[in-house]
């Protein structure tokens, strides 16, 4: 059995993890376990602190999350294949990683490039974190 | 000021990190703001949002420079600024007093232009201290800005989310920019100037630690945030119906 972990964000890019593990997953889908994740940038600014409550942002974070999953969710159930959805808030890569581990990921599934292009170059992508720092085996879709 | 002095140099990445801290999230408290709105008044909202943002910004400027020369208004000036600095040490706050979501586009305006006027207050008297008198420095912090508004937001995010000593380095920054103003209002001038030590620098020094001292202190005594508490959160934890309709 894999347990595989997708860290979706909503790009083409994401998309394509989808479809990847679909195809690997719809000969015997109750022989394996899929958990897509989506990660929200804390909101962190002054102005959101001065604008915004601890609670709404919570909530802020679920709707965006809930979206970005919705059609995620959508195309898996096409494929009639069941998904455990998760909403994690903070540092992308950092949560992936973490996440993999509470869900005990065989693998973890994911585009090679996501949004955020120009804080990605300036900053290095969320993949590359990833695939630097997880244990778990990581599988880049491009 | 000029190119060749390193005052010119230390006022205009003094002026880069203000734009940044103070400009780079006014685009995401406008999304909030008009998020409940449907989607083509939403666009709009944002759009005038951003607008507002940066006109407000020109406005204030032209008249910011005149008005800092009147007493008190450096004080005042210097001490939002202080204040803004031990603001963004703090955690979230649970309160109430907040921006709403508006569903109706008069409330999504009203809240709009309510936070554009502080957030470009703030802005404005932040770069008028950085620049000090000097004009280019001015016209420079203000077409700085613009760009971040626009498109600096998740960038900026990434940052503050990545690099968590932009905040205190930041906050730190508020603090010496908001005491060096104190000490050059009008009113105080005429105490200080014939010091040995430079009133303006010592100041700066003061606010500084000021605003780190007190914002860390104010931080450590404040309930931690949930998220910090749980450990791992999951927002779509417990699962919820989406997982069982989703099951084949």
């Amino acid at each position: 059995m894999s347990v595989f972990l997708i860290p979706v964000d909503g790009s083409e890019y994401s998309m394509r993890a989808i479809d990847y593990v679909i195809d690997r997953v719809k000969q015997n889908p109750s022989e394996h376990r899929v958990h897509v994740l989506n990660v929200q940038m804390p909101l962190v600014g002054v102005n959101v602190k001065l604008f915004v409550s601890a609670e709404s942002l919570q909530e802020i974070y679920r709707e965006e999350g809930e979206k970005i999953l919705a059609s995620v969710l959508e195309k898996l159930k096409n494929a009639k294949i069941s998904a455990t959805p998760h909403i994690g808030v903070g540092d992308a890569s950092q949560v992936i990683i973490d996440f993999g581990k509470e869900v005990k990921a065989s693998e973890i599934v994911m585009g090679s490039h996501g949004r955020g292009a120009l804080a990605g170059a300036l900053m290095g992508s969320v993949a590359q974190k990833v695939v630097h720092l997880s244990d778990i085996p990581v599988i880049l879709l491009k | 000021m000029d190119f060749s002095s390193p005052e010119f140099w230390v006022a205009l990445g003094q002026i880069i990190m203000i734009d940044i801290l103070l400009g780079g999230d006014n685009a995401v408290v406008i999304a909030l703001a008009s998020r409940r709105l449907p989607e083509a008044q939403r666009k709009k909202a944002i759009f005038w949002g951003m607008f507002g943002a940066i006109a407000l910004r020109v406005i204030l400027i032209f008249f910011a420079l005149q008005l800092l020369k009147i007493p008190l208004l450096k004080i005042v000036g210097g001490l939002l600024l202080l204040w803004i600095g031990i603001k963004l040490l703090l955690p979230q706050h649970e309160g109430s007093h907040e921006i709403s979501a508006s569903d109706h586009l008069m409330g999504a305006i009203k809240t709009i232009v309510l936070a554009d006027a502080v957030m470009s207050l703030d802005n404005v008297i932040g770069i008028a201290g950085a620049a000090k008198d000097s004009l280019g420095l001015v016209v420079f912090g203000l077409l700085f800005s613009i760009p971040i508004i626009i498109w600096g937001s998740r960038f900026v995010l990434t940052l503050m989310d990545r690099f968590p000593a932009v905040i205190l380095f930041g906050a730190g920054l508020l603090g010496w920019i908001g005491g060096g103003m104190i000490a050059d209002d009008v009113l105080i001038v005429p105490y200080v100037k014939d010091l040995a030590i430079s009133a303006h620098y010592s100041s700066a020094v003061v606010g500084a630690i000021f605003v780190v001292a007190l914002g860390k202190w104010l931080a450590s005594r404040a309930p931690k945030p949930v998220e910090a508490a749980a450990g791992l959160t999951d927002l779509a934890a417990p699962p919820r119906s989406t997982d069982k309709e989703n099951s084949p």
